[in-house]
């Protein structure tokens, strides 16, 4: 017998195993690769409740009869002796009166009352986050993830609440002075530094204030500052050279620079945090962290993780009386790519992962055990024209501009719908916010409005840099434009280069500048201070030589001085207004931040700059 | 003929001269590039007065000249500086990122070889039947696919669906065996699995060819079993471009790995160099730029040494 034929059949039945493993395999990977995300019926979770005994008082109509006693005088005819006498007697007569009056009277009632949630003390919280801090000095910091990593472990003088009102946090309270130029600042007692261990003093507060003046990049939150000194080991002095009004709002802005406190550090403290005196001058806090929160960094490796450990020293506790910070600590996990971040809150890598994408949303609102908390930011995009040179100069034009551009279609498009359409410099959920819906989608108008003025068709470039949604907003608004012959070549930089050439006043050279800023949460940090920085400078200053005479410069010195509340609001909306209708920009878009959450976190409160999270109070269920 | 010592220090006389080039030209094509670090830092919302003054607290607004001075005498002196970014020694970054590449380059390449040099064998052996045909379909498959997209789908796969891999992190094999492993398989494979394609292509052509040589037609002549004319004979021949190869892929590995470490989170050398790029952290990209020069130079030095090995006839000179 021949051995080829059997050759051939163990090769046969070899490539034909191959075959099927390779079909099983490719199927499997395929399978799971692909599959549409297991639906989970959403149920409304219903609030557990128990019942309770309460006291209440009760409103209780009551008949109340009472016998009134009065007495009466009655004249009495009589004859006396044959004499008719008149004589007054007087009586006491009896009335019932009988009246229903409402009483509140103590009853005992059971009540279904919400079972009191408790917190669980314990376990790490994991957070993806978009990029490693690059300094951990809360003074010299300038990117978010440094400022957000920041905040676990140092403090401010005062915070916002979630409706934007000032709260206490190490400053109890504060006194205005006539003047309006010296704030004395009254702080918490008990409250004590980690690693150093010694109380928190009004020499460290003063020297955390002064020391923003050493570091331009937060000097430039405190305008006109003079000098802060304690007054005793509690009480801060801080004066101004002129009246500064948004000093304490600058104070608890999580994006404002400078306004973490800082301990001033003996030489003995400095041995125990484990710097020189030399390594301190050079690089401050950059690599060690000294604060008064409720979190103390215990390791960190740029680009992998930062790790933290609860301050168990922290000063504030609950409403309850219990000890903050519940969680053992916190881990940031920094993955730049969006999508990915998505995934790793899927496969429990990570409890939460910040800046996920609206598209990459159902796909989280599918997945079994995790959640999504959704809120416009303060990512703010608008695009600025050249108003040094014609046509821009006429306002008409940017007018004309900005009814060729439909904003839901851009915020639809370049967002998948991820937040809202931008009718001020300002988003909707700020207080002072007005909506100022003067240009309209109308590219009829548009192209009217260029007739008048004398064109008929530009050609050009739009500019912008390369971090979404920028590239894909700039697409849209080119479509846009186009439509009424407004031709432009889109040119995309890296962040780098972009600065550098909004700072070179490079930007004169492009048509159109698309530009995207990062608001805050008062209006003179957010336009005023920005309307002469390079951010602003692009669509202001730089571009438009007649910023003055708009009224803008004088809103924004207003903004800075002004203290009454009515009067502030007038300003801002003054400031809105005005950027509207002179187009100094065009405002498009506010982008919304989502966040795909584990449902075991609970109690995590987000504020729009995605910078300030109450950490001490978030607790992780088993 | 120069003796093997004499080629070895004359190849390290060379490193002094090509890292000195090479970070010139880096630090003038930074200086060209549009941007500095202050401005990345502050971003496009920043205050002019701000910028200004980080310029000045990073030392950005001295002339190019007096950095790049004050830089070589810091190299000179073993001390990469600090960088601009992040306050921190560059030197220490860099031996924080080198472990996490050296042991994802090795993971990587282990992967490769063994699934690389067996498949290109067979290929080779099995040439033009339909063994063949599906290793070389493998093979070009390996090279084709985006190396992002496969990591994507594993981390899909593996981290999401079936959870059996952590999606994120480094964690150092010797310190922790079992969880370092586990951590390298995703971002191993995803490179391990590419490499794999090209060197099993190459094996396979360079197999071929020495199966042709009239020395395999002698041995075959001889009688000599196909076994040890093609594991004795052949491959140790075919194996000088596999090791040509596998000596630049190993380089290309150290500093271009920055897709799986981006994937996968892990801070290796090549997403330092990425970021100090982007951040325009020039002392940053000079140190690992001089790091990746002096192993590449070194990497290259093996592969000659190891050319002598598997041919004697191969003369350094």
């Amino acid at each position: 017998m021949s051995t080829a034929p059997k050759k051939l059949d163990r090769r046969k039945f070899l490539y034909a195993g191959l075959g099927a493993a390779i079909v099983v395999v490719g199927g499997l990977a395929a399978y799971f690769a692909t599959r549409p995300p297991e639906v989970v019926e959403k149920t409304v979770v219903q609030t557990q409740v128990q019942t309770q005994v309460q006291t209440v008082e009760k409103p209780v109509e009551k008949v109340i009869t009472q016998t009134i006693e009065r007495p009466v005088e009655r004249t009495v005819v009589t004859t006396i002796a044959g004499t008719p006498t008149t004589f007054v007697e007087t009586v006491t007569q009896t009335q019932v009166q009988t009246q229903v009056q409402t009483v509140k009277e103590v009853v005992e009632k059971t009540v279904e009352v919400p079972k009191e949630i408790q917190p669980i003390y314990g376990d790490i919280f994991k957070i993806a986050t978009f990029a490693s801090p690059s300094n951990f000095d809360p003074h010299v910091a300038p990117d978010h993830p440094s400022l957000m990593v920041a905040e676990t472990g140092y403090e401010y003088l005062f915070r916002y609440d979630q409706a934007f009102n000032l709260v206490p946090c190490l400053a109890e309270r504060y006194e205005v002075s006539g003047d309006k130029l010296e704030y004395t600042l009254f702080l918490k007692r008990g409250v004590l530094w980690q690693i150093i261990d010694r109380e928190l003093t009004a020499e460290d507060v003063a020297y955390s204030l002064n020391r923003t003046q050493e570091f331009g990049i937060s000097r430039s939150f405190f305008p006109n500052f003079d000098k802060a000194e304690a007054v005793d080991k509690y009480t801060v002095k801080v004066r101004f050279k002129q009246p500064f009004a948004p000093f304490l709002f600058v104070l608890a802005n999580p994006g404002a620079r400078g306004n973490m406190v800082v301990p001033k550090l003996s030489d003995e403290e400095l041995g125990k945090v484990g710097l020189t005196r030399e390594d301190f001058t050079k690089r401050g806090f950059a690599t060690n962290m000294v604060g008064t929160g409720p979190f103390m960094i215990t390791e960190f490796k740029r680009g992998e993780f930062e790790r933290f450990k609860k301050n168990t020293k922290y000063w504030a506790k609950d409403e309850k009386g219990r000890q903050l910070p519940y969680l053992d600590g916190l881990e940031f996990i920094p993955q730049p790519d969006a999508s990915i971040r998505a995934q790793l809150v899927r496969a429990g890598t990570v409890d939460m992962a910040l800046g996920i994408d609206a598209k990459d949303l159902p796909i989280i609102q599918a997945t079994k055990g995790l959640r999504t908390i959704g809120q416009i930011g303060t990512y703010f995009g608008h695009i600025g024209m050249n108003w040094k040179e014609k046509p821009f100069s006429d306002k008409r034009m940017r007018q004309a501009v900005a009814h060729a551009i439909n904003k839901e279609e851009v915020l639809k498009l370049a967002l998948a719908g991820g937040g809202e359409v931008a009718w001020s410099p300002l988003p909707s959920w700020n207080k002072d916010y007005k909506a100022f819906k003067t240009y309209e989608y109308n590219p009829e108008k548009a192209k009217a409005l260029m007739k008048e003025v004398g064109v008929t068709e530009i050609t050009g470039t739009l500019y912008g840099f390369t971090i979404s949604p920028a590239p894909d907003t700039m697409k849209v608004v080119q479509r846009h434009l186009a439509d009424v012959n407004i031709n432009l070549e889109i040119r995309t930089v890296d962040i780098g280069t972009y600065v550098a050439e909004l700072r070179n006043r490079d930007f004169q050279k492009h048509t159109i500048t698309m530009h995207i800023w990062v608001d805050k949460v008062e209006p003179w940090t957010s336009l005023g201070q920005r309307l002469y920085s390079p951010g602003g400078t692009a669509f202001a200053e730089g571009i438009n030589p007649d910023l003055e005479a708009t009224g803008l410069g004088a809103i924004r010195d207003g903004l800075a001085t002004e203290l009454d509340p009515a009067k502030r609001a007038k300003l801002t909306e003054d400031l809105q207004r005005i950027w509207v209708e002179e187009v100094v920009s065009i405002p498009l878009w506010f982008r919304a931040n989502y966040w795909a959450v584990n449902e075991k976190i609970k109690n995590m409160i987000v504020e729009p700059q995605t910078i300030n999270y109450n950490w001490e109070s978030i607790w992780k269920e088993k | 003929m120069v003796s093997k010592y004499r080629f070895i220090y004359t190849r390290l006389a060379t490193v002094l001269p090509t890292a000195f080039i090479s970070l010139t030209i880096i630090f003038f094509l930074l200086e060209i590039v549009p941007g500095d670090t202050a401005d990345v830092l502050l971003g496009p919302g920043a205050n002019q007065q701000d910028i200004e003054f980080l310029r000045k607290m990073l030392g950005l607004d001295l002339p190019p000249h007096e950095r790049y001075l004050d830089f070589l005498v810091n190299v000179v002196k073993g001390d990469f500086g600090i960088s601009l970014a992040t306050s921190r020694s560059v030197n220490k970054l860099i031996m924080e990122a080198l472990p996490v590449t050296l042991t994802l380059a090795v993971s990587s390449m282990l992967i490769a070889l063994l699934i690389g040099i067996p498949s290109g064998i067979i290929s080779a052996i099995k040439r033009n039947t339909r063994t063949d045909l599906f290793v070389s379909f493998g093979a070009l498959v390996g090279i084709s696919v985006p190396g992002f997209w496969l990591g994507m789908l594993m981390l899909l796969f593996f981290a999401v669906y079936l959870k059996v891999l952590p999606g994120a992190g480094f964690v150092n094999p010797f310190l922790d065996p079992i969880e370092g492993i586990k951590h390298l398989i995703m971002p191993s494979l995803m490179l391990g699995l590419i490499l794999a394609g090209f060197i099993s292509r190459i094996t396979r052509s360079s197999l071929i060819e020495v199966m042709l040589q009239d020395y395999i037609l002698t041995a075959r002549a001889k009688g000599l079993p196909e076994r040890i004319i093609i594991y004795k004979h052949a491959l140790k021949n075919a194996l000088i471009p596999v090791v040509t190869v596998v000596g630049f892929q190993f380089g290309a590995l150290l500093g271009g790995a920055v897709i799986a470490e981006t994937i996968f989170t892990m801070s290796g050398i090549g997403k330092l160099i990425y970021s100090g790029i982007i951040d325009r952290d020039f002392p940053v990209v000079e140190g690992v730029a001089i790091t990746m020069v002096l192993t590449f130079i070194l990497i290259n030095l093996v592969v000659d040494l190891v050319y002598m090995y598997l041919d004697p006839r191969v003369r350094l000179g």
